[in-house]
């Protein structure tokens, strides 16, 4: 992105130079085409009056054809230059007389030429003030007054008869004597406008005298051409004219001469200009792309380096979970405060995560104390219960024995229902025991069928007062079982009260309890318990073996938290289910130790 | 104060769940002569057609279904005004404060003395048995009420008011003699022996004095 950026800026900027330098590398070759028109004016103006020789007007034609070849085309020239040079070779057939048609026709040719030139070479749209106004004067106005020149001494010469000057001849000598006092005019014009717009003053050094002298001369063949030509002064000598004619058209072609290498001085000035400024250009693109690339280096060894040494620490540590990791920065920039806080941060969640490690195992011990608490007033109501009976049929008994005829049969009843309730809390303090004795020391086999008929002749009483209808589906031949009787009985009697509790809310059907149990597979045996009462929600389904998990008002949670752990201490597995129809089914499996039968 | 109300034997109701302190409670109470019934359940308690007798219920707090405590504000909500005996397994302050606060009679923790409970079932009974004779006496004064007639309950109200017998005579535009046949009738309809008794039956009775 920043490479193109800086490609398009460079490209450009080279593009922009390299037009200008092409701009005035065409000026230049239009300004040395203009050269060897200006020796063809020497040639056509000064030589011709000599009866000059063929020869030099060959060597002006080999020289314009070496200028065409030169312009190879980029000026559009070839037509004119052809017209030209038939003017030349016709200027050179024809006998040298006065007032020649093929010398004027050749010298409107060549300022055509120099005028197309002019505009084909882009001197004429030159950006300058000084080479703009110099160009006007070589490629304008040196033509017009060469030309003019030329026109004047051939018409003013007449036909060698004064006498037969005719009024228009005449006329047509004070236009073009007007003509040239105007271009002569605007030669100065334009050279104060180049000189001004030249800041070094070189130019004006170079050519101001050259100039001044053409304009002198020239200013001295008019007045000496006037007089002739007015016939009011004296005569004036027909030599003295000729060499101010010669004088003028020499300084003016010497003046065109010094313009040229001027010009061509300026213009190459400009073009090495150009190239310097382009190399300038270069230089600083790529001084401030250099710079750029420091910039990004900095940049990259002072924040991306450190950022990521701060995400492979922030990575180690969410690995390792190791928070005595530090970013090492000491520096005072924005880096080194950001690292600052990062320690800082670190210390902080270390500081947290401790707190949390503290706060949690404070947690669990609460929790195992409220565990604690909670089964032991859990054992103390399963204990008081029968003591509170106990108590009271003694109190009964005693009261019986105490009548003035004692009730002896009460009594004995009382004492009976005493024994059993002795009975009872003597197991559940056995299974209270049991649950939290891990060897299986009091295992014995057992009949799966018989332990059930057992529990269910225990819980009849609590059954028939609350309508429940019980049916076993027992299958036969079932193998023994190594349990432990009394645990096992706990954890049944556990369940049918359950299932007994779950049917007291429903009023519109019979209560019914089927207790089944059946070989599950070889080595298993299952026992299912289903109540058809209320169920259990789908959301307690998971909780209700848990410890303290309970859904009764006066339950402490405790009694299938500890059915589980009995049967798992059994090898064995006990879950729920919802029921076929309605309540909750508690399945059980219990391994038969078939290997250990055999 | 007549006495055919306590004709009916005093009857103790107990809700437990443990089926051997159901039996030792029903042969405790039957050992001291009280008639006793047991429910293992409230839902049971309630099904069951509540008797005339004088009567009070020993609930254990913690039921199958339901707590002794939910149930005893059930109870009070559907006016159903029995005395309660609680019996806890394990005692503890916030739920006796609770049960006492409704009204219980006494809060018991197993296991409990026997006296403890029998006193608890005996201040039950009597609190129950007073509640009924104040109701009964008052519906009886209210029947004895009714059978007056209109002149004669205007009669009442003057002279508990303290109006002298020509003044009611005044007040109701009828004759001194009249006035005191009514006055007659109203004594001996209503069983009064003496008019501060007709006065505290009238108080008794809501009776306001006539304006004037």
């Amino acid at each position: 992105m920043f490479l193109v950026a800086l490609g398009v800026t460079t490209y450009s900027l080279v593009a922009e130079k390299l037009i200008a330098i092409e701009f005035a590398k065409k000026e230049l070759i239009g300004s040395q085409y203009l050269a060897t028109i200006r020796k063809a004016y020497d040639v056509i103006l000064m030589h011709r009056e000599e009866n000059g020789s063929a020869r030099d007007i060959d060597d002006v034609l080999s020289a314009l054809q070496a200028a065409e070849a030169n312009a190879s085309g980029s000026l559009q020239t070839s037509e004119l230059q052809q017209e030209f040079a038939v003017a030349l070779r016709n200027l050179a057939a024809s006998p040298p007389t006065p007032g020649n048609p093929a010398l004027l026709d050749a010298l409107a040719k060549a300022r055509v030429l120099a005028v197309r030139i002019g505009d084909d070479s882009n001197l004429t749209l030159d950006p300058d003030l000084d080479t703009y106004y110099l160009q006007n004067n070589i490629v304008k106005k040196l033509p017009d007054i060469l030309g003019r020149l030329g026109e004047l001494q051939i018409w003013g010469r007449g036909t060698g008869q004064p006498r037969l000057f005719l009024h228009q001849q005449r006329m047509r000598v004070l236009v073009a004597n007007s003509l040239l006092r105007s271009d002569v005019a605007r030669v100065e014009e334009n050279l104060v406008r180049a000189y001004r717009g030249n800041s070094d003053g070189s130019l004006k050094r170079e050519i101001q005298s050259v100039f001044a002298l053409m304009i002198s001369n020239i200013n001295g063949y008019l007045s000496s051409a006037s007089g002739r030509i007015d016939g009011n002064t004296r005569p004036t000598n027909a030599s003295t004219v000729k060499f101010s004619y010669q004088r003028a058209v020499g300084s003016s072609i010497a003046a065109w001469a010094a313009a040229q290498s001027e010009l061509d001085r300026l213009l190459n000035l400009r073009i090495d200009g150009l190239f310097s400024r382009m190399r300038f250009s270069l230089l600083l693109t790529g001084a401030l792309a250099t710079l750029s690339i420091f910039i990004a280096f900095l940049t990259y060894r002072h924040i991306v380096i450190p950022l990521e040494r701060f995400e492979a620490i922030a990575r180690e540590i969410s690995e390792s979970k190791d928070y005595s990791l530090r970013m090492e920065q000491d520096s005072r920039d924005e880096i080194g405060r950001l690292a600052k806080a990062f320690n800082e941060m670190l210390s902080e969640l270390a500081a947290a995560r401790d707190r949390d490690i503290t706060e949690h195992s404070e947690l669990a011990r609460i929790q195992r104390m409220t565990t604690l608490g909670a089964m032991s007033a859990s054992i103390a109501h399963e204990i008081n219960q029968p003591l509170a009976a106990i108590v009271t049929n003694s109190n009964a008994a005693q009261r019986w024995l105490g009548h003035s005829e004692p009730d002896l049969d009460e009594a004995r009843a009382a004492l009976r229902r005493i024994v059993d309730d002795g009975h009872r809390a003597s197991q559940v303090i056995a299974s209270i025991r049991a649950t939290f004795k891990k060897d299986g020391d009091n295992k014995v086999k057992l009949s799966v069928n018989d332990l059930i008929g057992e529990v269910l002749r225990l819980s009849s009483s609590k059954l028939q007062t609350h309508k429940v209808v019980v049916k076993t589906h027992l299958s036969d031949g079932l193998p023994q079982v190594a349990a432990d009787r009394i645990q096992l009985q706990q954890v049944l009697m556990n369940l049918i009260a359950n299932a007994n509790d779950a049917m007291t809310s429903v009023t519109n059907r019979p209560h019914v309890l089927r207790v089944s149990s059946e070989l599950q597979n070889a080595d298993s045996i299952l026992i299912t318990v289903e109540d058809n009462g209320s169920g259990i929600d789908q959301k307690d389904r998971d909780k209700i073996f848990d410890a303290l998990f309970t859904t009764k008002t006066s339950g402490m949670g405790m009694g299938l938290f500890i059915c589980q752990s009995i049967i798992e201490s059994h090898g064995g597995r006990l879950w729920a289910s919802p029921g076929d129809l309605f309540g909750t089914k508690f399945c059980l499996v219990l391994p038969t130790g078939k290997t250990d039968d055999a | 104060m007549t006495k055919e109300q306590q004709t009916a034997k005093p009857l103790v109701f107990v809700v437990d769940d443990d089926t051997s302190l159901r039996e030792a409670l029903k042969s405790l109470f039957n050992s001291v002569g009280l008639q006793i019934e047991v429910f293992s359940s409230a839902a049971e308690f309630l099904q069951h057609r509540l008797s005339n007798a004088p009567s009070c219920l020993v609930l254990d707090i913690r039921l199958p279904g339901m707590s002794g405590l939910d149930f005893q504000a059930d109870l009070a909500k559907a006016n159903i005004q029995i005395p309660i005996i609680f019996m806890t397994g394990h005692g503890d302050i916030p739920m006796s404060v609770r049960a006492m606060k409704a009204g219980a009679v006494e809060f018991l923790t197993k296991p409990f003395r026997d006296q403890e409970m029998l006193d608890a079932v005996q201040l039950g009974l009597k609190q129950d048995t007073e509640r009924r004779e104040d109701e009964s006496a008052h519906s009886r004064l209210k029947a004895d009420f009714e059978t007056l007639t209109p002149r004669e309950k205007e009669v009442m109200a003057l002279v508990t008011a303290g109006l002298m017998n020509k003044q009611v005579a005044g007040e109701l535009n009828v004759s001194e003699i009249t006035a005191k046949v009514h006055r007659g009738n109203v004594t001996r309809k209503m069983g009064a022996s003496s008019l501060a008794d007709l006065v505290r039956m009238a108080d008794a009775l809501g009776l306001r004095r006539p304006k004037s």
